[in-house]
């Protein structure tokens, strides 16, 4: 997994051109895919587009098609709006369950409602077969 | 007598063992059993307030686990999140009380949940297959130091351990009470003769005696293998390590030579040494010991000493890997090439297995299904 710091060559290397929106998708870019513990490469196969690319949308240095948003959000079981920075909000259900919990911190709540985004874009876990020690 | 909701999950439990073809043989992975049942898997950095928890949105089932829990308490509440999955529950946050705490008061679901995890990762099968390995009878009253050998055998925490050997009515409650309130460091402080080697104390602690060469190790990097072959300082008979190879100890007298007097003096001080070994090998010796009287007897001192009395040298390696060793040793007189014993062990070193982050396999999945389309 590459999770490599944004260097002050990597801020340098950012588009002059490149607007505060763009910038700011490019880094949700970049949470997202080491949320789920993908390396670049991981998304660059599957988006199709070479690594570099990949390197480039998370510096501001390329623009997002459509479609790779979208598929972006597939991969990161999220949803375009949220990569776009539509914040996340509680449901009933979270609400309900946050309330059942004793002095549960606000970091926790966030991961509370990522896994529950998660789950809801991404659905059913994949079929895995027996897995060998060692492979998780 | 317990509840209805505790005998449904025992059952549910054992149900899904028998679905998975479950081999007793290995601690239960239940981090597999969770994958293979379509239940996503993730460790985040979590605080201290929230040992997992387990998430239902529609089909989708997922289970989160905190990422700074060592392994054993990883899978633990894993095997308590997949209870919830198992049992029909809905959404739940686990705080420690929910995941460990004593079961009175508590919600019926969280007392079903805390008896699905114990059974699932403790079935008796399991259990039994452990006593016959590790050679402890039905008739055996089991210390303090057995529940904790049976615990890392089966990779759960120590008083998890003697929870479930009380509730399959192996040991009397008061016992896994008393136990539990003590702790594993206790117990393992009672198999030692002395403080333990540095290291991570949560490692594994493993005794390996003449009577357990068969006995296959599957230990993790870090853990602490003490080897414990009976010697008679007296008969100048001395057990010699032939691998892993040990560079020769810098000072002469460190190896005892077995042609002093037994006398406590003599055994004590110069064999009590630790080296500092930079071999090739996973095992890394950290002391090497002799002790005049057996490790074993009720009443282990130094003062039980006596000439001619067969004593044991204690070898204790520290675990790198993962990997492979072997252990290879025999017994002789220095000046003499006959061989009178010899001792080989073949040490497994699985690799460090706490989760972190997406469990990878389902991750590579989930991105294959993407690219698909």
């Amino acid at each position: 997994m590459t999770t490599r710091k944004s260097t002050d060559d990597e801020t340098a290397a950012r588009g002059g051109d490149a607007s505060p929106e763009a910038i700011a998708l490019a880094d949700r870019i970049k949470a997202e895919r080491q949320y789920i513990g993908l390396s670049q490469a991981d998304v660059a196969a599957t988006l199709g587009i070479p690594r570099a690319a990949v390197s480039a949308l998370e510096t501001g240095r390329r623009r997002v098609s459509g479609l790779e948003l979208k598929r972006l959000s597939e991969l990161f079981g999220t949803s375009v709006d949220r990569l776009l920075g539509h914040s996340r909000s509680e449901d009933p259900t979270t609400t309900a369950l946050f309330r059942a919990a004793k002095n549960l911190s606000d970091d926790d709540k966030q991961q509370v409602l990522r896994f529950a985004e998660f789950l809801r874009e991404a659905g059913q876990a994949p079929p895995v077969t027996r897995v060998e020690e060692g492979q998780e | 007598m317990p509840s209805k909701a505790v005998t449904d999950a025992n059952t549910a439990a054992q149900r899904l063992h028998a679905r998975l073809h479950t081999d007793y043989t290995k601690p239960i992975d239940v981090f597999s059993v969770v994958q293979q049942e379509g239940i996503w898997l993730v460790s985040r950095p979590l605080s201290a307030g929230l040992y997992g928890f387990y998430l239902r949105e529609g089909d989708a089932a997922g289970i989160v686990l905190n990422a700074d829990h060592p392994e054993y308490l990883q899978r633990y509440t894993c095997a308590h999140e997949l209870g919830h999955h198992v049992l029909g529950h809905r959404s739940h946050l686990d705080q420690p009380d929910d995941v460990v705490g004593p079961t009175a008061g508590h919600p019926v679901d969280e007392v079903a949940t805390q008896a699905f995890a114990g059974a699932f990762l403790m079935p008796l099968q399991a259990i039994n297959r452990v006593l016959r390995r590790l050679g402890m009878p039905k008739s055996r009253r089991l210390d303090a130091p057995d529940v904790y050998a049976i615990s890392r055998e089966l990779d759960v925490s120590f008083s998890a351990s003697a929870w479930q050997l009380a509730a399959l009515g192996r040991i009397p409650f008061q016992d896994a009470d008393r136990f539990a309130k003590q702790g594993a460091k206790a117990a393992k402080d009672a198999m030692r003769p002395g403080p333990p080697p540095e290291g991570d104390n949560r490692a594994a602690l493993f005794i390996v005696e003449p009577d357990a060469r068969d006995v296959p190790i599957l230990c993790r990097p870090g853990d602490e293998l003490r080897l414990r072959l009976p010697e008679n300082a007296a008969t100048g008979h001395i057990w010699r390590i032939h691998s892993p190879e040990i560079p020769r100890p810098a000072k002469p007298q460190l190896r005892w030579d077995g042609r002093k007097d037994a006398t406590k003096d003599a055994a004590s001080t110069p064999a009590n040494v630790t080296q500092d070994i930079s071999g090739e090998s996973l095992l890394r010796l950290a002391e090497n010991r002799y002790h005049p009287s057996s490790l074993n007897s009720d009443q282990p001192g130094e003062n039980a000493s006596v000439v001619g009395q067969p004593g044991t040298r204690e070898l204790v390696f520290l675990v790198d890997g993962p990997g492979r060793a072997e252990f290879n040793a025999s017994l002789s007189r220095p000046w003499e090439a006959d061989r009178i014993d010899t001792f080989s062990i073949t040490v497994r070193i699985g690799p460090a297995h706490a989760l972190n982050g997406f469990a990878v396999r389902q991750v590579r999945e989930h991105a294959a299904r993407v690219a698909e389309g």
